[in-house]
């Protein structure tokens, strides 16, 4: 027995007219963010959005004009590009995020690779990314792929919508009203600056009183490392690291970063400063016989000095413009002539810090 | 797989949907029943092929069992009835609550048995316990056991199976068997996809906003007054929003099928009463577990005492079947013991203005989620410290609590007027709006609600890359 539909056209109607609704709908959105591309995954707008590495770091490895590609954690998100220019050339580009995982800088190079934009690839090498047991990707899947379904989840995604949109609409409304923003809010829509966290945190924040705040405090303190195996663990995950990029593809250049010494003194109580050491070794005779150089900024005179910190491990922009012109100079580099002095030097810090503040860990 | 995803919205429904109504051309409804088993079974094996054992083997032996307690004499019956009892509380009991029950040994006795730490099978409570329900209504005769696939097919209706509603057999296979159901109707068609998208909405946008609020609150310690109310305020919203949310699209997805599902909510939050809002939530659970729990044990037909025990057990049961863990045990308790006294204070009671009542029990209701959300007790110290915190107004706490610091780090006012005035809006939602069964009743096919079904619809599909579980698929 079939049945004639009693609701009969208005139902069909009804149900037609909401799908043509819905469908307009999509493509009025998709339309509208690909004209307005919040994470800059189709075109490059310095100085107009709301900048977030999340969101945005895949889109500049692809859209940005640059040939020097700078990655790594939060080490690197002071770097101050326009130093970088005057000291170094060429067109840097540099994506920090904090806490960037191995895995996540092993996404980024195949995006950068695949881009071909860059000849030089300069890449942080915390130790955090050797030694941690998880390793994970925290960027959205949907903004490291390229493919159709992809760039449409992104163009109908929710940050896209409910966050960013209507903040970067209100921000490029403000700036055709000549209304000018505070610094703060105005560095987060430097690309140059992406990430940059200087400005989070005034004087007095920062420095020896600072640290030693937050030191007894327990915040901003680093994660607890497994020692157990751990020299054999870090070199494994050397490899694999290494093994991620591909170093016919330009110049690849690792840096290990300058931890404070208050850092490596803790090291030494929790029990993994020698594996991190003598991992260090390794890493560069095995980035050597891929070609790539390397930098140990670790065992520096600057580590000693609290007040170029803002905790044990994050140093502050005058550190950051240091480094810059130690890879201008070479002052740094991992050569087999200093790199067990290197490391000599590491020891005689830590040893002369942990002297000079003994009352820190009494 | 979830309601809530685009692989259901955009590939799954559509292709079960037009396959399901092309199948009605055929003069035999069998294979359109059968198709939709098939659809179903694919549903919930989706994300763990695993699953499907478990719930063939379950649907298996209940339907064996049943078919034995019809067939057999009365003595052999209550003994099939029992094994099936068994079985089915054993399963349960197996996935659900070893590593508790384990745990629990482990504490008291100093014990170390090993825990299995077992993946619990989607929905494992809600087609358990539909199943036992049908046994138990067999046994006592209201229920008659027809075929294999009338069976599977009211275990399996992927619209009501991973987190209902629980319905009866008497109430889905004879709509199932209705010839004039088999054929797309447009009025239904219509009404279901209304309110699928006012479910969708509640759930993507709504329940998913709330969760990252309760979620940033129950993470937080020495919460603040107005922390620790927008933590517990935020919880009771978002369970609402999401199950009801999840609800609605069961009762949409089966209008779309010319299947009429219960409603599970009818606007519990008004309730005046702790034991009317259980009439109001989860009230398909609150039929079943009056049925075969409070009934059986005696009801209120042996004096206000026994009445006061049966009713209290029967919170108990509802507590343990939230949840593996003292928590939801004591949520239970709890609940029971408020009705209870609700109960014996009925007169009393009574003398109190509605709007005080009404208050009343929705404060407690609250504080009482609290207890259901928390990892333990002292996540919900924690919580319900700072809901009593009246030296510590803390607003500047509510910055962690919206944690948009994350993602663009607002200042704080407007952090504080974006997570009140929410809030303020959903509370005179759940407090004065129409609720998802008003509006189904009152649904026209009209201008104003094809456009309004088709904004929920598509500002939920943007909300749906944050695609997240609905919070009874736990249960």
């Amino acid at each position: 027995m079939k049945r004639t539909d009693p609701g009969g056209s208005a139902s069909r109607k009804w149900i037609l007219g909401f799908f043509a609704i819905v469908l307009a709908a999509v493509l009025v959105l998709s339309a509208a963010a690909y004209a307005i591309d919040p994470f800059l995954q189709f075109r490059v707008k310095d100085n107009t959005y709301l900048l977030r590495g999340w969101f945005v770091d895949s889109g500049l490895i692809e859209n940005y004009d640059y040939d020097t590609l700078i990655i790594g954690s939060s080490m690197v998100q002071n770097f101050d590009m326009e130093l970088w220019r005057e000291k170094l050339g060429g067109k840097p580009l540099h994506i920090g995020m904090g806490a960037i995982t191995a895995k996540e800088i092993g996404r980024l190079m195949d995006l950068a690779y695949e881009a071909n934009r860059a000849d030089t690839y300069y890449v942080c090498v915390d130790q955090y990314l050797l030694s941690s047991d998880s390793d994970v990707n925290h960027f959205p899947e949907h903004l490291l792929r390229k493919d159709l379904l992809s760039r449409l989840r992104y163009l109908l995604s929710y940050e896209v919508w409910s966050r960013y949109i209507p903040v970067d609409l209100a921000l490029v409304a403000l700036d055709r009203l000549g209304i000018t923003l505070p610094e703060k809010i105005a560095a987060k829509k430097s690309i140059d600056k992406l990430g940059d966290w200087r400005l989070d945190f005034p004087p007095g924040t920062t420095g020896r009183e600072a640290v030693l705040r937050y030191y007894q405090k327990r915040e901003y303190s680093v994660s607890a490392v497994n020692t157990e195996g751990l020299d054999q663990r870090m070199k494994a995950k050397i490899d694999a690291f290494l093994d991620r990029f591909s170093y016919d593809r330009g110049k690849h250049v690792f840096f290990f970063p300058p931890y404070s010494s208050l850092f490596w003194c803790d090291a030494r109580i929790d029990g993994y400063f020698d594996a991190y050491v003598q991992t260090k070794l390794y890493f560069a005779e095995e980035a050597a016989k891929r070609g790539a150089a390397v930098y140990d900024f670790q065992g520096a005179d600057c580590t000693l000095d609290l007040d170029n910190y803002r905790d044990t491990t994050h140093y502050l922009p005058v550190v950051s413009d240091w480094i810059i012109g130690c890879f201008a100079s070479g002052d740094y580099l991992v050569t087999k002539v200093n790199a067990a002095s290197l490391q000599e030097t590491l020891k005689e810090n830590t040893d002369r810090f942990r002297n000079e503040n003994a009352d820190l860990f009494e | 797989m979830v309601f809530s995803s685009y692989v259901f919205i955009l590939a799954f429904l559509p292709v079960v949907l037009s396959v399901y109504y092309a199948l009605s051309r055929l003069e035999n409804g069998i294979y359109q029943r059968l198709f939709l088993i098939a659809a179903s079974f694919f549903f919930y094996g989706y994300y763990n092929t695993s699953y499907l054992i478990l719930i063939i083997a379950s649907i298996a032996v209940n339907y064996g069992i049943a078919l034995g307690i019809q067939k057999s004499r009365a003595k052999a019956g209550r003994l099939l009835l029992i094994i099936g009892i068994l079985f089915n509380v054993g399963l349960i009991g197996y996935f659900k609550y070893y590593d508790f029950f384990v745990e629990n040994i482990n504490a008291v006795f100093g014990c170390s048995f090993t825990l299995r730490h077992l993946l619990l099978p989607l929905g494992i409570s809600f087609f358990t316990f539909q199943q036992l329900s049908f046994l138990i209504s067999v046994w006592h005769g209201e229920e008659k056991v027809e075929r294999f696939r009338d069976y599977c097919i009211f275990v399996t209706f992927f619209p009501q199976l991973v987190a209902g509603p629980i319905v009866l057999y008497s109430e889905m296979i004879p709509q199932f068997k209705d010839e004039r159901r088999r054929f797309f109707q447009a009025d239904h068609f219509a009404s279901g996809i209304w309110l699928f998208s006012v479910g969708l909405f509640k759930k993507a946008v709504i329940a998913d906003t709330l969760a990252l609020f309760a979620d940033n609150g129950f993470g937080m310690t020495d919460l603040s007054l107005a922390a620790g109310w927008i933590t517990a305020l935020s919880y009771t919203l978002q369970i609402y929003f999401d199950f009801s949310g999840y609800s609605d699209m069961a009762v949409g997805l089966g209008k779309m099928f010319n299947i009429d599902i219960p409603f599970n909510f009818r606007s519990p939050y008004r309730s005046e009463s702790i034991s009317e809002f259980w009439r109001r939530w989860h009230i398909t659970l609150g039929r079943a577990l009056s049925t075969y729990v409070y009934k059986p044990l005696g009801g209120n037909r042996r004096g206000l005492a026994r009445t006061c025990v049966n009713l209290f057990l029967t919170f108990l049961v509802s507590g343990l079947w939230h949840g593996a863990a003292w928590t939801f045990i004591l949520w239970g308790a709890l609940h029971g013991l408020f009705v209870v006294a609700e109960r014996i204070l009925k007169q009393p009671l009574r003398k109190i203005p509605k709007p005080v009542r009404v208050c009343g029990t929705f404060l407690l209701v609250t504080a009482l989620w609290v207890l259901f959300r928390a990892d333990g007790f002292g996540q919900a110290l924690e919580v319900w410290r700072g809901m009593v915190a009246f030296g510590n107004p803390g607003i500047s706490q509510l910055d962690t609590v919206v944690g948009t610091a994350a993602y663009i780090d607002f200042p704080l006012a407007l952090d504080c007027v974006y997570i009140l005035l929410l809030e303020a809006i959903l509370l005179f939602v759940v407090f004065r709006c129409p609720n998802s069964s008003d509006l189904l009743d009152r649904f026209t096919p009209s201008r104003k609600t094809m456009v309004a079904a088709a904004v929920l619809f598509t500002v939920a599909l943007l909300c749906l890359t944050r695609e997240s579980v609905f919070i009874y698929f736990n249960f």
